[in-house]
């Protein structure tokens, strides 16, 4: 068999591996992450809204 | 480097990636009994805790209200939240500063997205005075003004199970009939929160919505200029 060809495949095993590796390393990491987002979502308690309008000289006559 | 001694180290190194991940993962694996829903049991209990949070909002598009721009022709001229197109004849305006070319479409929409009932607290920055005749004393003094609000329950069976309001003494006409707004500071404010509104704000999909509605009665003496007013909710858990 290519010995080149063996090579290549063992490359790309140790990649696979490291690949896997990182994916497992993260797996209760996310978990802790989204646990976090759920308990340490801020409240808001308070809103505002705005109200408004804009009132231009009346040109009529007025008792006022 | 012969290719056979290469071939042996590569093999090596990967032999050696193999097992750290073999063991990495066996760790990892042990860990998951810690993750949010994971069953302890074969009984099927679930291993969450969901705590309590309290959010309201102002429904985006119901969350500012504009009537535009206009003048009074007829002492007083009335703008309203409720009725199209939200002023009356005594209201001079122009297309496309009338309240429907400006977008009005009804009062302010408040919903409580938390998973709790809240009591619901609601004030404003001004009062009629400020507000609808800015401070001008002739204005005050002379002529009819009057800044109103009005709760309406948008809940399929009801939003808010016990309508309250403290110091007006009613508690549902309140709701369906127009009554001086609470400005922060002065004596309807409960405890800086504001007028005591609903004491259960109810958390459910179909009950969850109220609409806050306006009138303003501008006489002909009240000064030109913009007006703005900002209308604060507060909510707190209900005990």
């Amino acid at each position: 068999m290519n010995e080149k060809l063996i090579v290549v495949l063992l490359l790309v095993t140790i990649v696979l591996s490291v690949t896997s590796l990182a994916i497992v390393s993260n797996i209760t990491d996310f978990s802790d992450n989204f646990a976090r987002a759920l308990t340490q979502q801020p409240s808001q308690p308070t809103q505002s809204a705005s109200v408004g309008f804009t009132i231009e000289k009346s040109t009529a006559g007025g008792t006022g | 480097m012969k290719s056979s001694n290469l071939l042996t180290i590569v093999a090596v190194v990967a032999v050696a990636f193999a097992l750290f991940n073999l063991l990495v993962t066996i760790n990892k694996v042990g860990d998951l009994n810690s993750i949010t829903g994971y069953a302890e049991f074969d009984t099927g209990t679930a291993d969450v805790e969901i705590e309590s949070a309290v959010h309201i909002r102002f429904v985006v598009g119901e969350d500012a209200l504009d009537w535009g721009t206009g003048s009074v022709n007829t002492d007083p001229a009335t703008l309203d939240s409720v009725t199209s197109p939200y002023n009356d004849a005594n209201w001079d305006c122009t297309p496309p500063d009338c309240p429907l070319d400006v977008g009005m479409d009804g009062g302010l929409e408040l919903e409580n997205y938390g998973n709790v009932n809240v009591d619901l607290y609601v004030d404003t920055t001004e009062n009629a005075d400020t507000f609808i005749c800015d401070d001008d004393a002739n204005c005050i003094a002379t002529a009819t003004h009057d800044f109103n609000w009005q709760f309406e329950d948008l809940g399929t069976t009801a939003s808010c199970t016990d309508k309250d309001i403290d110091d007006v003494g009613g508690d549902e006409a309140f709701w369906s009939g127009w009554e001086d707004v609470c400005r922060s500071g002065d004596p309807c404010d409960v405890g800086g929160d504001g007028l005591f509104v609903c004491d259960e704000f109810l958390a459910l999909d179909t009950d969850d919505t109220i609409e806050i509605n306006f009138q303003l009665l501008v006489p002909i003496s009240a000064p030109a200029g913009q007006r703005d007013v900002i209308i604060t909710a507060t909510a707190i858990e209900s005990l």
